[in-house]
């Protein structure tokens, strides 16, 4: 399957084997830092590699399904990540759980057993959600990687 | 008092001062004002060199000549390759003080290393130019 459509893809949440449900986007993009090397007499700039960074965003639709007994809503699970609700009704409660990371793995199907992905060790930066008429509810999720992809990682393997 | 060469490294960035000429301002009340000149040289020149993102080995190199200047009381030159880098002829003479002034290039504090990136730092040098009594 020479080329890859919205269809092929899909997202892994904290190595879950199973793919997260209504999932409606997944991309990552990975920025590599320069740092300057230019010199008195140069000409032209040079530069040598400095830090690499890794972020990603995810759409999922508020989705509540059930699995035999088990309700399950994937989106729900990563707001959770980051949304961590006082102990008390009293408003001012300002020490709270602190927020989860989490592993997104997103996935490819390129028609092998194993699949494309990349394993991001995340921490979520920001979830946003609104619901208005005509449209499904959905939360637009954007993360950071907490350093590089995980071993195991075959996104970057040709073959 | 012996020259040590600056290691060959070229700065990224670079400020020089020619110094100021000694003598001492009196002003009277009525706002006249007697200058007493006591030489005929500039003294204290300033230059400051800055090697961004060099790597360690290139740090320590200009650490060791900090060491190798100061272990006697020697003085630094510099040439088109390294703290004159990119200037003229007739900017380098007064860069490396190699004019006729007399003035000769002492480190005026340790240089200062910052670790940017692993086995990269950024080095800050500031030099004096002193002019010794024969």
């Amino acid at each position: 399957m020479p080329f890859y459509a919205g269809q092929q893809g899909k997202l892994f949440i904290d190595g879950s084997s199973t793919a997260a449900a209504k999932v409606v986007n997944w991309s990552f993009t990975s920025a590599q830092g320069t740092l300057e090397t230019t010199t008195l007499g140069d000409t032209d700039r040079t530069a040598v590699y400095g830090i690499r960074s890794l972020s990603g965003s995810c759409r999922l639709y508020y989705y509540k399904y059930t699995s035999g007994a088990t309700s399950y809503n994937d989106c729900a699970t990563l707001l959770e990540k980051v949304i961590k609700i006082s102990g008390g009704t009293a408003a001012g409660d300002g020490e709270n759980d602190a927020s989860d990371p989490v592993t997104f793995r997103l996935y490819i199907d390129d028609g092998t057993s194993s699949g494309k992905y990349i394993d991001i060790p995340a921490l979520i930066t920001s979830v946003s959600m609104s619901i208005s008429v005509g449209e499904v509810l959905a939360a637009d999720v954007s993360f950071e990687s907490n350093g590089a992809p995980l071993s195991g990682t075959n996104i970057t393997q040709a073959s | 008092m012996a020259a040590v060469a600056f290691p060959n490294l070229k700065p990224s960035s670079r400020s020089y001062t020619p110094g100021t000429y000694p003598q001492t301002e009196f002003q009277a009340q009525n706002g006249a004002k007697t200058i007493v000149r006591y030489g005929n040289r500039r003294v204290d020149s300033k230059l400051q060199l800055s090697f961004a993102n060099i790597a360690d080995a290139d740090a320590a190199s200009i650490l060791s000549n900090y060491e190798a200047v100061n272990a006697d009381w020697d003085y630094v030159t510099f040439t088109d390759n390294d703290g004159a880098a990119g200037a003229d002829a007739s900017l380098a003479s007064y860069l490396r003080e190699s004019g006729g002034s007399g003035l000769k290039w002492r480190y005026d504090g340790p240089p200062q290393v910052d670790s940017v990136y692993p086995g990269l730092s950024t080095v800050s040098c500031s030099f004096i130019g002193v002019l010794d009594a024969s």
